[in-house]
């Protein structure tokens, strides 16, 4: 070959590179222009959430596209656009959105701060107070009709009660569990209630146990358990009783430490706020009674341990779905989670082998009875299930130029009708009123009658005393140490971490003023401002009253926490391990305060 | 080489400078500006959302404690650093200082506040046989002529004489500063009246560099700041020294590929190290997060292999009380503690004794697929007749490794020296991905990187993890100043 010629090669397969380079070029940029025009001519919305388990995206894919045809029939061109994001992840991506001034219009609230919540959020007490309109125009349409069949005469029935409520009384719990308090509004609208149970292996259980009902009580719990230990070592089969990870640990622990020290929360609940905050819990640990070796804590410890021995080696380092896998696989014989995970785990069963494949009963986690030789002395009963409010809800972010858009997709979302249809996908429990539940999820509805509360060293949430308290209860738990090992390792650096976090407190009450100041600015103003529309100014009146609430109780929360100091000296423990917590903690708590 | 040009001939040639424009202003903007951005909000109570009030250093008091010994103690060492070459009088003083007057100050100090501990000797004859056996070892291996010969006895020295005086129940700050006191007595003091010491002014550099190091750890102690941070320095340091030994096998790889006759199975071997770098790193995270569960392949392995009985019979006779409880193995008998091993089924993950070990031993065999491709990219710049002049010398094959492939590839190992030392110094992820963002069993594995995470994203003080992020800045400078300044490699 000639050189000039195998130059001119050369210089050809030179360009292939380049040629390839332009190409993918000129792909991305086409493809931006292309979701920008797609922008400009429809309205589109973003939705962000968490929820990754099964049939829950599907579910909300369904009623998007549903949401969308309407719109269309309506001659708007709407696209709303499910973003998921992996639970681990969500807080950082939620927190740098919504800083960096990028988040999508709807976020699914939780896993960050609530102080977000009155910077990032439109608050919605307003459109909730008001009627969902399309349960009236829905009901407006079956009253045309001259002919309706039973379901829709049903239907017609229930919205004639619905429609004319506000829109937060057609939830079961009213909406309460979106109020947020601190703020005195309202900021998300739910889709889902959840409760936690046991799931367990009918198959398994007839093998072992010659029947298949669930444990009646915490000591059948227990002897099922064992029944089902000896059963695989007796067999040589790696079986587990209970299946469990680091947060089926957690699930045990709240709710035996509830059951078994609910009473010690109503006592240290000072402020008879209904609950014992992190400034009470400390206070009871200056006084000596909220210890590690106080014994109704210890004796909760001891049934979380009791069960804890049923659980697989070093499961405080596995992760949800690893316990999962073990039970849909038939190696387990129970494992505690959420309704949220129901259809998972039904589902994955369904894709064993045939001859893996098993029946599965749900029942609820068992109390410890009043009779228990050991614990009955402590405990109170069930814990109730009426916090189980309103869940997988969404706010609307500031940042959305669609925002009326967002209110009648939420809107949309909360007919009975719709309701039913998102969670029959999902397979989770609906909570609008007339919203029909899959059969087998009835096991899962709340159970409202109960006690309150439990005991947990705890003063700030996300702290230094709860982070202590995690990383020495994890070898406890999995039998590495013994109890006093962790009592004294937990004791003894609880001054120092009690100290920072009642600091974060303090100043937290302090610099949360401003914020409430300028809320109550801003509806003064539309008080004085807001023009001559009654209903407007007599509904920022509210807003302006309800929002002095909040400001008395923090400008208050400072003396409180004085107050209660002062009466916690004034009633002092005199035992040699108390008096040295409390010296430990002033002395830390005046290093703290000096930064 | 580049040309020095004045400032008029800037103002003349000023086109040329944009081409390098567009990269300094995307340095500025994702590197520096970042940078910037928390040395401002290290010095507010910040919490990510809105700036709240201007603290000043509190946040690094909180983190370091008494900030006036930290800034003495900066002071001194890069004073040290920068003077480490010079044998003036002025140099010499301030190696002294450091290397004879942090030892003994932190041993006043530690005893003011006693914290000596109780001597008991009967734990010190292990170690001592160990070290003594080291010390001969390496007097039989090393040559008489070899110039590093009182750099190994020296190490050797500090390290044993550490070991045993903690062994014996000494404080362990105490020990290693009384390690430090002595041999610098004998290096500064004694070498006059001695025969000749070799590389007597590195030595010295050590020693000095040696004394800061354990008035640093002594403030991290003692100085009143966050004790989580700095237990996770100490983590910190034994990962740096495992990843120290772990690219020893790529090193070793790079060099049995390098040596491979056919160029053809050097091409596929090549290949074969490149195509497992496009599984992502998180996959081979999970799946070793599986090898650790207790019923996972880590176990067997170690049981089919025996080691698990090994490591039970070491637990048993030293009385750890890791794999077998301390009450418990008084009660057993060889064969018994063998029977346990054999169904034995430790969480690696799960045990606060045994998650560091899992840290260090996740990854084997610790081929490093980047790290095999740099060095071999520098082996293979080695010309094929200083091999011929080696085989002519009847060099074998771990000579020529040591005296030539070794030293031709020493910049690349420095390189990647630095990185892996950066690298772990700022490691959190992982410990994320396995454990949760609490830090394992115990907080075992809080490291300052993962403290940094929680305290911005968890506990919302954005600011505090700022100064924490500015520590680990200006530790990782110091390191990296020390690495420039004293690991040289010669062409």
């Amino acid at each position: 070959m000639s050189k000039s010629k195998k130059e001119g090669g050369g210089k050809w397969i030179n360009m292939i590179g380049l040629a390839v380079l332009v190409v993918c070029y000129a792909g991305a940029i086409w493809n931006v222009v292309k979701a920008k025009r797609q922008e400009s001519r429809a309205d589109v919305i973003r939705v962000v959430h968490w929820q990754l388990e099964l049939g829950v995206r599907d579910g909300l894919a369904s009623l998007i596209e549903d949401f969308e045809a309407l719109k269309a029939e309506q001659g708007q061109s709407v696209e709303v656009v499910q973003i998921p994001i992996p639970e681990g992840a969500y807080n950082q991506y939620v927190t740098t959105q919504l800083i960096g001034g990028t988040a999508p219009d709807m976020i699914q609230i939780g896993k960050f701060p609530v102080e977000y919540l009155g910077r990032y959020f439109y608050p919605l007490s307003n459109k909730l107070q008001k009627p969902n309109p399309f349960l009236g125009e829905r009901l407006a349409e079956l009253n045309q009709k001259s002919e309706r069949s039973e379901v829709e005469e049903t239907q017609r029935t229930l919205l004639e009660t619905l429609a004319p409520k506000a829109w937060m009384d057609t939830f079961n719990d009213g909406l309460r569990g979106q109020f947020v308090p601190e703020f005195q509004e309202y900021f998300g609208v739910g889709f889902s209630t959840f409760t936690v149970r046991m799931y367990y292996n009918k198959n398994l259980f007839l093998k072992v146990l010659g029947h298949d009902r669930p444990p009646a009580s915490f000591e059948e719990l227990i002897s099922f358990s064992e029944a089902i230990k000896e059963y695989g070592e007796e067999h040589s089969i790696s079986l587990l009783p209970i299946a469990s990870s680091k947060y089926q640990a957690e699930v045990f622990r709240n709710r035996y430490l509830g059951e078994i020290t609910s009473d010690l929360d109503r006592l240290w609940d000072l402020d008879h706020s209904g609950e014992m905050d992190g400034v009470e819990s400390l206070m009871a640990m200056l006084r000596g009674e909220h210890t590690p070796w106080n014994p109704q804590y210890r004796a909760a410890m001891d049934v979380v341990q009791s069960l804890a021995s049923f659980f697989p080696r070093g499961f405080m380092s596995m992760g949800r779905e690893d316990s999962g896998f073990a039970f849909v696989q038939g190696k387990a014989g129970m494992i505690t989670s959420g309704s949220w995970d129901a259809l998972s785990y039904l589902k994955k069963i369904q894709d064993q082998p045939v001859e893996n494949r098993f029946e599965v009963g749900i029942f609820d986690l068992p109390s410890i009875s009043l009779t228990h030789p050991e614990y009955g002395i402590y405990a109170d009963g069930r814990l109730s299930e009426a916090s189980a409010g309103t869940g997988f809800a969404f706010g609307i972010t500031r940042f959305t130029s669609n925002f009326d858009l967002c209110v009648e997709f939420l809107q949309y979302a909360t007919t009975p009708e719709m309701n039913t249809h998102v969670n029959e996908i999902a397979g989770w429990i609906p909570v609008i009123t007339g919203a029909i539940p899959k059969e087998w999820l009835k096991n899962f509805q709340p159970n409202i009658v109960g006690y309150v509360g439990n005991i947990r060293f705890e003063v700030l949430g996300g702290g230094k005393v709860k982070l202590r308290e995690d990383q020495v209860f994890w070898p406890l738990i999995s039998g590495d140490t013994d109890y006093e090992t962790y009592a004294s390792e937990l004791w003894s650096s609880l001054p120092a971490e009690a100290a920072t976090d009642f600091k974060r407190l303090y100043e937290g009450s302090r610099e949360s003023i401003p914020n409430r100041q300028a809320r109550k600015s801003a509806y003064l103003a539309n008080v004085v401002f807001g023009g001559q529309d009654p209903q407007n100014r007599a509904v920022n009146e509210i807003q302006l009253q309800r929002s002095l609430q909040p400001l008395l109780l923090f400008k208050t929360t400072q003396k409180k926490m004085d107050r209660m100091l002062e009466l916690t000296l004034e009633d002092a423990p005199e035992d040699e391990r108390s008096v040295e917590f409390n010296q430990e903690f002033f002395k830390a708590l005046e290093r703290e305060m000096s930064q | 080489m580049a040309k020095d040009i004045s400032l008029k001939q800037v103002v003349t040639y000023w086109p040329l400078y944009l081409f390098v424009l567009p990269s300094a202003l995307l340095v500025a903007t994702f590197s520096y500006f970042p940078a910037g951005s928390a040395l401002y909000h290290s010095m507010f109570r910040w919490n990510g959302n809105t700036i709240n009030i201007y603290i000043g250093a509190s946040n690094f008091q909180k983190a370091l404690g008494e900030p006036l010994y930290w800034v003495a103690t900066l002071i001194i060492t890069m004073v040290m650093i920068f003077q480490s070459q010079r044998k003036t009088r002025f140099a010499t003083g301030i190696k002294i200082l450091c290397g004879l007057g942090f030892p003994l100050l932190n041993m006043i100090v530690i005893m003011r506040i006693n914290l000596l501990g109780t001597l008991t000797m009967g734990n010190a004859l292990l170690p001592a046989l160990i070290w003594v056996g080291i010390w001969l070892l390496l007097a039989w291996i090393i040559d008489q002529d070899n110039e590093l010969r009182t750099v190994f006895r020296y190490t050797v020295f500090l390290f044993g004489f550490s070991h045993i005086g903690t062994s014996m129940g000494l404080y362990s700050n105490f020990a290693w500063s009384l390690s430090f006191l002595l041999a610098g007595f004998a290096l500064w003091m004694l070498s006059s009246g001695v025969r000749k010491i070799h590389k007597l002014d590195g030595l010295r550099i050590f020693q000095a560099l040696g004394g800061v190091g354990v008035m640093v750890w002594s403030l991290a102690l003692h100085a009143g700041g966050e004790v989580a941070l700095w237990s996770g320095f100490s983590v910190i340091s034994v990962l740096v020294v495992a990843n120290l030994v772990k690219m020893l096998p790529s090193i070793a790889t790079a060099v049995v590929i390098n040596r491979l006759k056919s160029e053809s199975a050097n091409y596929w071997y090549r290949v074969m190290f490149v195509i497992p770098m496009i599984i992502p790193g998180i996959v081979i995270l999970l799946i070793w997060k599986f090898f650790f569960e207790s019923a996972g392949l880590f176990n067997l392995v170690l049981r089919e292999t025996g080691i698990m009985h090994l490591i039970y019979l070491f637990d048993f006779w030293t009385e750890n009380g890791v794999f077998i409880a301390t009450g418990q193995a008084a009660t057993l008998s060889i064969p018994a503690v063998l029977e346990l091993a054999s169904t034995a089924a430790p969480s690696w993950l799960g045990s606060p004794d045994l998650v560091l070990s899992a840290f260090i031993l996740w990854g084997f065999p610790w081929v490093g697929v980047v790290g095999v491709l740099i060095y071999l990219a520098g082996l293979q710049s080695i010309d094929q007749s200083i091999y011929e002049a080696a085989d002519l010398d009847g060099v074998g094959a771990f000579g020529k490794f040591l005296n030539i492939e070794l030293p031709l590839i020493l910049t690349q190992v420095r390189i990647n020296l630095v990185l892996m030392i950066i690298g772990t110094l700022q490691m959190y992820g992982m410990i994320v991905i396995l454990l949760g963002d609490s830090g394992g069993p115990n907080g075992k594995m809080m490291v300052p990187g993962l403290l940094m995470y929680r305290s911005a994203f968890v506990e919302g003080y954005a600011g505090y993890a700022c100064a924490i992020g500015l520590v680990i800045f200006f530790l990782i400078l110091v390191l990296a100043e020390i690495n420039n300044r004293f690991v040289r490699v010669e062409k």
